[in-house]
């Protein structure tokens, strides 16, 4: 069994945990990097076999082993994915792709470094949670984030909207449908009583939770 | 596609043109254009609640659908009918004459404002509905010409449709002054269909936009879409299965990607079980290819579209807006300036409406016009012309319908609600209410609510019915509820605020202090409960804030006058209906029979004189009934300042008036209705009890 498919399918089983349906017949083993042919049940009694993976009742559950690992695996496709798309602003489906096959091969320092780099972010371009290192960071291993949420900006700035990560679908929707998506500019023009920023010609007043919700670039 | 718009139009009796477009587009004053009707044209965000229906107007068409002389509906009917064999049987000659004969058979559609026609909202559910359902067979799309990239994203989504539309981009002269020009012949030539400039409010391009609508269209160009891989494979396998439609399959296809269970329906009933589990395995499988919802992969796409679509036709000049109306708009909502402009506002309010419409005009036709001349006049030529004492009575009598009736309504209640539907058109027109939400959210925050509520709550402040109606702009059922219990418990209306300001001018600046006190810490405290105890979560305050507008003396008044027309119309029969009531009950002693049930409640508890009963019975006919009730007691010396301050605070928070009940019920059902009703009733007797014994044990207080 190649090592690559072990981690897509390590990856698939996170993906289901969060989603919250770890059933086999759910799991989306499906990624760009290319594995080859492959039977997923014997695929999964394999890695039983290695003790990453327990099958109980129709659901994947993974074994301490597992775990540490598809959490690495994540949060290495995750950061690479906020790098590629936050700093060299490589379109999502590129960056998705790219991401598939760094996570294979990061090693652990140079993905801590780029979570220092990142400013270690909690979230992924689509707002997923990253797992968060080993060590956890000293406050002055913080640089200044390149991407700080819409309600950090100073009044009077202006931000790139990079991605956002709002807690209900409908206020994604509504967000988008305003023009609030990744690569517009908004202007912070203020904060109190209510957030008030401007999109082009549109200004639009909100709530400072939604303003939290949206990660911008800092345009000067 | 020919025989499948022929059989709906067919059944729908009439062909249509929909108006589609963004929020605050002036799609109303082109549709008031088009029809010579006027419907709800304002700045704020989702005014158009409901859907406004006209017919289009046509120079020689009323004459020749000959009104009175069929019966309307069927004249209609049958003209349509003819019209249709004409053009059928005659080619070109005729074209011309059955086009401007055809007029009258075309129903315009004023769709609710949306911003995606992917809905989230309920507006955008009827939006969509219309355009699937109702099959128009001209659309004309409404964009701002400064905000063109929103429009733009509902300009793809039409030509993805398929749906023949006519691009009316008004605004322009806004657009002009910040520098941005866009090229009308290249974004025609883009999208494949008309492009017209406007400039709506001065009816500049309307002629041409309605020109062009009526004119053959042809089908617009698709527009590439860069939908992400798994999507385009999704609609590639899904257009086979679908059921026909008056969309396009690629179209119907992407809807039932997205989350919306609405067409899930319609889709049932057209397709048999297999193809619907195929098309639901498909639909599942998109989806868990992407960590967010498909509604924001597909927007984002078409977002990205837009703005290629953008770049190509629109030019920029760099300018620097310093005009007063943008200093004023960055004050309105500035932290603390923003109240004071709050308080300008409130104040010239309370002079206009209050001192002026309240005091002067009522003034001068009650007392004079009223009181001097028509009442007695008309009491004089009943009792000439009628015989019959209790028709005397039922006319001109105690609780007579002209005596009190025609004079409460038209000479009390008219010139105030006249002068605060101006008032609210020029806040509505100026662009000030969104402002106005932005101060007041974090207030209405406690209460669960959020800034988009003031608006049913200013307008409360007019006629608690219409603003009760006016709650469906609120997003969740949860804040509907608590704002109509608001409206119908502490919100008075513009007639009874009139009166209560005259009354406790008779007492003191203490005693208006302590009525304004009570009753906000009451709402305050009834909201906060509320919001508690009522399941769901408050919607997200996100509005747009138009920009500040100079109002046209024009559209408030023909604004004004739409809604005095719906005073008229459907409060002023209550009025009457009311007075009826109260005459039928004086009549049976019905009215004695609850003054002397209710005595000990009203006399010992609230220690109002037993008279009062009547003024709150009253009260709940017409509000000011109520408050002019007591006002007359007032005047004749029968109450204490604590009686009437007690009784103020019971009157404002007693049961709404009649026609607010049947509208609490027509929105939220009976059951509310009478909940609302039973917590009301004796909520509003505790409280003004409570204050008069306070009050009485601190002998003293009110001077």
């Amino acid at each position: 069994m190649k090592p690559c498919l072990i981690d897509e399918i390590l990856e698939a089983v996170w993906i289901a945990h969060e989603e919250g349906r770890p059933d086999v017949t759910d799991l989306n083993v499906e990624c760009k990097h290319d594995v080859g042919a492959f039977d997923l049940s014997s695929a999964l009694s394999e890695m039983e076999a290695l003790g990453l993976l327990k099958l109980v009742e129709g659901r994947v559950e993974f074994t301490t082993e597992g775990r540490a690992k598809a959490r690495n695996i994540i949060r290495r496709h995750r950061l690479a994915q906020r790098l590629l798309m936050d700093v060299l602003d490589v379109s999502e489906g590129e960056s998705e792709d790219l991401a598939c096959r760094f996570e294979h091969f990061l090693s652990e320092e140079v993905t801590d470094k780029v979570a220092a780099f990142l400013g270690h972010p909690q979230v992924d371009p689509n707002g997923r949670p990253i797992p968060p290192g080993e060590t956890v960071p000293e406050p002055a291993d913080f640089v200044t984030p390149l991407i700080t949420r819409l309600s950090r900006l100073k009044v009077g700035e202006s931000g790139r909207v990079a991605f956002l990560t709002p807690s209900f679908h409908k206020r994604f929707d509504r967000l988008a449908a305003f023009g609030i998506n990744p690569g517009a500019v908004v202007n912070l023009h203020q904060r109190k009583p209510a957030y008030v920023v401007r999109l082009g010609e549109t200004e639009l007043a909100l709530d400072p939770e939604i303003a939290d919700e949206i990660y911008v670039r800092p345009l000067n | 596609m020919h025989n499948h718009r022929k059989a709906e139009s067919g059944a729908t009796g009439r062909r249509t043109i929909a108006l589609v477009g963004n929020p605050n587009v002036g799609k109303s004053v082109v549709f008031g254009y088009l029809t010579g009707r006027y419907v709800n044209v304002s700045n704020y965000p989702g005014t158009t609640v409901e859907v406004a229906r006209g017919r289009l107007t046509g120079e020689r068409n009323p004459r020749q659908r000959g009104p009175g002389r069929r019966h309307p509906s069927r004249s209609t009917h049958q003209e349509h009918q003819r019209g249709r064999g004409r053009s059928r049987g005659t080619e070109t000659p005729a074209h011309s004459h059955t086009h401007r004969h055809r007029q009258g058979d075309w129903e315009v559609i004023d769709t609710p404002g949306v911003n995606n026609l992917i809905p989230s909202s309920e507006d955008e559910v009827v939006t969509r509905n219309i355009l699937m359902n109702e099959t128009p067979s001209r659309i004309i799309q409404v964009a701002d010409a400064k905000n063109i990239r929103r429009g733009l994203l509902l300009s793809l989504q039409l030509s993805e449709m398929g749906l023949p539309y006519t691009l009316c981009l008004n605004m322009t002269d806004e657009a002009r002054d910040r520098g941005i020009q866009i090229d009308t012949a290249a974004l025609s030539k883009a999208l494949g269909v008309k492009v017209v400039d406007t400039i709506a409010t001065q009816k500049v391009g309307l002629d041409e936009v309605k020109r062009l609508t009526m004119d053959r269209t042809k089908r617009p160009h698709p527009i590439p879409v860069d939908y992400p891989a798994p999507i385009r494979k999704a609609v590639q396998e899904l257009e086979p299965l679908l059921p026909e439609s008056q969309l396009s399959p690629q179209a119907v296809a992407l809807m039932l990607l997205t989350a919306d269970e609405t067409l899930l329906d319609w889709l049932s009933t057209r397709v048999d079980g297999t193809t619907l589990q195929v098309i639901h395995s498909i639909r599942d499988r998109t989806r868990r290819a992407f960590s967010r919802s498909m509604n924001v992969e597909i927007t984002q796409a078409r977002m990205r579209a837009a703005s290629r679509l953008m770049d190509q036709v629109l030019q920029q000049r760099e300018t620097r807006l310093t005009s007063l109306a943008q200093s004023l708009s960055r004050a309105a909502v500035h932290p603390v300036g923003g109240f004071a402009f709050v308080a300008a506002v409130l104040a010239g309010m309370y002079y206009f409406v209050g001192v002026f419409g309240a005091g002067i005009l009522v003034d001068w036709l009650e007392e004079g016009l009223f009181g001097g001349y028509i009442i007695p006049g008309l009491t004089r030529l009943v009792e000439t012309v009628l015989p019959w004492q209790l028709l005397r009575d039922l006319l001109v009598g105690e609780f007579g319908l002209l005596s009190m009736a025609l004079s409460y309504s038209v000479a009390i209640v008219l010139p105030i609600v006249g002068t605060f539907f101006i008032a609210f058109g020029i806040l509505e027109d100026s662009g000030y209410l969104p402002r106005l939400s932005v101060m007041m959210n974090r207030v209405f925050k406690v209460m669960g609510l959020n800034g988009k509520a003031v608006l049913p709550m200013v307008l409360g402040l007019g006629c608690d019915t219409m603003a009760t109606m006016t709650t469906r702009i609120l997003d969740s059922r949860k804040e509907r509820l608590i704002v109509t219990l608001l409206l119908a418990l502490g919100v008075p209306c513009s007639a009874q605020l009139g009166v209560i300001l005259a009354m406790i001018q008779g007492i003191s600046l203490g005693a208006a202090v302590l009525w304004f006190g009570i009753v906000l810490g009451t709402i305050f405290l009834v909201g906060y409960l509320s919001a508690k105890v009522l399941p769901g979560r408050s919607s997200d305050f996100l509005l747009e804030m138009p920009p500040l507008r100079r109002p046209l003396v024009g559209n408030i008044v023909i604004k004004t006058m739409a809604r005095l027309e719906w005073y008229l119309r459907e409060a002023v029969p209550l009025f009457f209906l009311g007075t009826l009531l109260l005459f039928v009950m004086d009549r049976l002693a019905i009215l004695a029979w609850i003054e002397a049930a209710t005595s000990p409640v009203i006399q010992s508890f609230l220690g109002l004189p037993r008279e009062a009963t009547a003024a709150f019975i009253m009260g709940f006919l017409r509000r000011d009934y109520g408050a002019a009730g007591l006002f007359l007691l007032a005047r004749e010396g029968q109450l204490d300042p604590i009686q009437i301050l007690v009784s103020l605070v019971v009157i404002t928070l007693f049961m709404p008036c009649i026609a607010n009940l049947f509208m609490i019920i027509k929105e939220q059902g009976w059951k509310v209705a009478l909940g609302m009703t039973a917590f009301i009733l004796p909520f509003a007797i505790v409280i003004g009890g409570a204050v008069n014994w306070s009050l009485r044990l601190l002998n003293g207080v009110l001077p």
